[in-house]
């Protein structure tokens, strides 16, 4: 499953020096975005609890 | 307060608070939410008894605990697949972009460093993710914490804020060094695993040698060369986070003075309110040393980023780009056409080759070592394109054609032919889909290898070691030959296919290449003369030209450079 998301979110990513050397690498986490998205809300709610 | 409770509605620091308050405080009033449902319901409010309100919050602190487990449990799984997934990606890429490379790249860069790559670099890279999502999954934590704490006192957040950010730019000084030592870390590994390979892959040579001495202080200087790196990174990340430590208990010491002073002191908060926001701060001061740590911890991974960032870049290395017509077999001629070719640009080896390969004959290569015989044939199957000139199938030019569909019409042996760890069989029928056991047994028979595979403990199903260690350099062709029999290729490539072979064998793969040579296309590149005598046509090559070409005996006949050759032979002959 493959994931276009909105353009502000590779803007605001965009700026980041982190981003920007590592492109090539961490644009393959749009190939796996369900695990990726999971992993975020997981620990998000772990946060928040 | 309330905002922030009703935003994090029931959550455990919110639990806290109402169970501090009914334990510090048990007669004020009820904490509340403002949620009239929640407040009745879950934080019993209007509960009389006070401890049945500490014993109902005791049990939403305990079960806010308990979901938080297995949201972490759950993080960490999906944390763990998101990685594997990514390394199994890169891993991928990696190859598709070793399979797309022009030859050329490969005879540039160190075999040792790509397999650093592929195995540790990429390694490192898992690692680095598994602290990356670290800092995110504690980042999310932290602004969780701080949104808290503002809602409990903005001025004592602020104050913390402010003081957390200088330790933060104060750290980063000291990462930016752990970042630059990792570098060195990626090319000292790269280095060690390009000394073992040489090491394992040219063992007889360095013992036959005796150079056991020289290579172990190569291969300690290595060794050496990877711990020293590693411990200047080590001693950069390590001392980030007892720095961090020592500096934030600091910070912690000097926030509850200030507290105690300026806001309890006064009434201007509660204490309930200040225990919360303590608890909530000793919580955040350990996440953000394990941030500063681990940020340290990822600035050693950057060396692996770069090497990984760097291989799968595209824009500066050599592709073939791929024709759109399918080859569908040679039908009248080979032609190059002013052909020049240079590994290096400047250094040409082949200048202004013409010649014509016709369909259905032998064309016999003649030259020195150096010549540029091997290079000459590699044009053929597109391992490299000529620098100046062209080359044509059958008036097309061979750029045209799809790379793959020629090659599966091609076959090349050469004398140092590529055996893989897997079973003779395997090694036979490599390249050749749904090839069932009578094709490679005959294409066994016919390449004169029968006899010895039989005579094998497992026959057919022998494996063969690493690059073919079981075998002598005769069966090895042998296997080679019958590979390319079951291929059944339109065009031969025979590169010095006999040159490193001892007579019998010779006399054993020249029986079996005349075989697979029959009713094909062949060019051979020949050390020995004696191979070549039916050849339609010979060319002889010197320092990249062809300085001769024609029929064997016709060039003979003119008593010119393979003349020259013939003599040399014969003489050698006659001296054994």
């Amino acid at each position: 499953m493959r994931l276009k998301f909105p353009a502000f979110i590779y803007q605001t990513l965009g700026v980041t020096c982190f981003w920007q050397h590592n492109a090539v690498i961490l644009r393959e986490f749009k190939h796996f975005p369900l695990a990726a998205m999971l992993a975020i809300a997981f620990a998000l709610g772990a946060a928040v609890i | 307060m309330r905002w922030g409770l009703r935003l994090f509605e029931g959550f455990g620091l919110g639990f806290l608070l109402a169970f501090l308050q009914s334990l510090v405080s048990p007669a004020t009033e009820p904490f509340r939410t403002g949620v009239n449902w929640f407040d009745g319901w879950i934080l019993g409010v209007n509960e009389p008894s006070i401890s049945n309100r500490l014993y109902r919050v005791s049990v939403l602190i305990l079960a806010a605990t308990w979901v938080r487990a297995l949201f972490n449990y759950l993080t960490q799984v999906y944390t763990e697949l998101t990685q594997q997934k990514l390394v199994d990606r890169l891993r991928k890429r990696i190859f598709e972009q070793l399979q797309a490379v022009n030859l050329s790249f490969f005879s540039k860069t160190n075999a040792g460093e790509l397999i650093n790559i592929l195995t540790s670099e990429i390694g490192r890279l898992q690692a680095a993710f598994g602290l990356l999502a670290y800092i995110i999954t504690k980042g999310l934590t932290l602004a969780v914490y701080l949104v808290l704490m503002f809602q409990l006192s903005w001025q004592l957040s602020l104050i913390s804020v402010v003081f957390f950010t200088l330790l933060a730019v104060g750290l980063s000084n000291l990462n930016a060094r752990v970042r630059e030592a990792s570098f060195e870390v990626s090319v000292a590994g790269g280095k060690f695993t390009a000394r073992a390979m040489e090491l394992i892959s040219g063992i007889r040579t360095i013992q036959a040698f005796a150079t056991q001495d020289f290579e172990r202080r190569r291969f300690y200087r290595a060794s050496s060369g990877v711990l020293d790196a590693s411990m200047k990174a080590v001693r950069g990340w390590a001392i980030v986070r007892p720095m961090a430590e020592g500096l934030a208990t600091t910070v912690l010491i000097a926030m509850i003075i200030i507290a105690l002073t300026l806001f309890v002191s006064r009434g201007t908060m509660q204490i309930a309110s200040l225990l919360t926001f303590l608890f909530i701060l000793f919580r955040l001061v350990p996440a953000v040393h394990e941030i500063n740590g681990n940020r340290a911890l990822l600035n050693t991974a950057w060396g692996a980023f770069d090497n990984i960032r760097e291989l799968l870049r595209t824009d500066n290395k050599p592709y073939l780009p791929d024709g759109d017509i399918p080859f569908s077999g040679l039908q009248r001629a080979i032609a190059l056409e002013s052909v020049d070719f240079g590994y290096d640009p400047d250094l040409p080896v082949l200048h202004n080759i013409t010649l014509t390969i016709n369909c259905g004959e032998m064309t016999a290569l003649v030259g020195a070592s150096g010549a540029g015989k091997t290079t000459l044939v590699d044009l053929i199957p597109r391992f490299f394109d000529p620098t100046e000139g062209r080359i044509l199938i059958d008036g097309i030019d061979l750029r045209n054609f799809q790379i793959n569909s020629l090659r599966r019409k091609l076959a090349v042996v050469s004398q140092d032919t590529f055996i893989f760890n897997a079973s003779i069989r395997d090694n036979i029928a490599y390249g050749t889909e749904n090839a069932d056991q009578s094709d490679i047994s005959e294409a066994a028979r016919l390449a004169n290898a029968l006899d010895f595979i039989l005579e094998m403990p497992e026959g057919f199903e022998t494996q063969l070691g690493d690059r073919g260690v079981r075998l002598s350099g005769g069966q090895r062709q042998r296997i080679a030959i019958a590979r390319a029999l079951l291929k059944d290729p339109e065009i031969l490539i025979l590169d010095e296919a006999t040159s490193a072979l001892d007579s019998i064998s010779e006399r054993l793969i020249q029986e079996s290449l005349e075989k697979l040579a029959n009713g094909r296309t062949v060019i051979a590149i020949a050390h020995r003369l004696s191979t070549i005598v039916r050849a339609n046509k010979v060319v002889v090559l010197e320092h990249g030209r062809i300085v001769e070409q024609g029929p064997y005996q016709e060039l003979l006949e003119q008593q010119g450079k393979l003349w020259n050759y013939h003599q040399i032979q014969y003489e050698l002959s006659q001296n054994r």
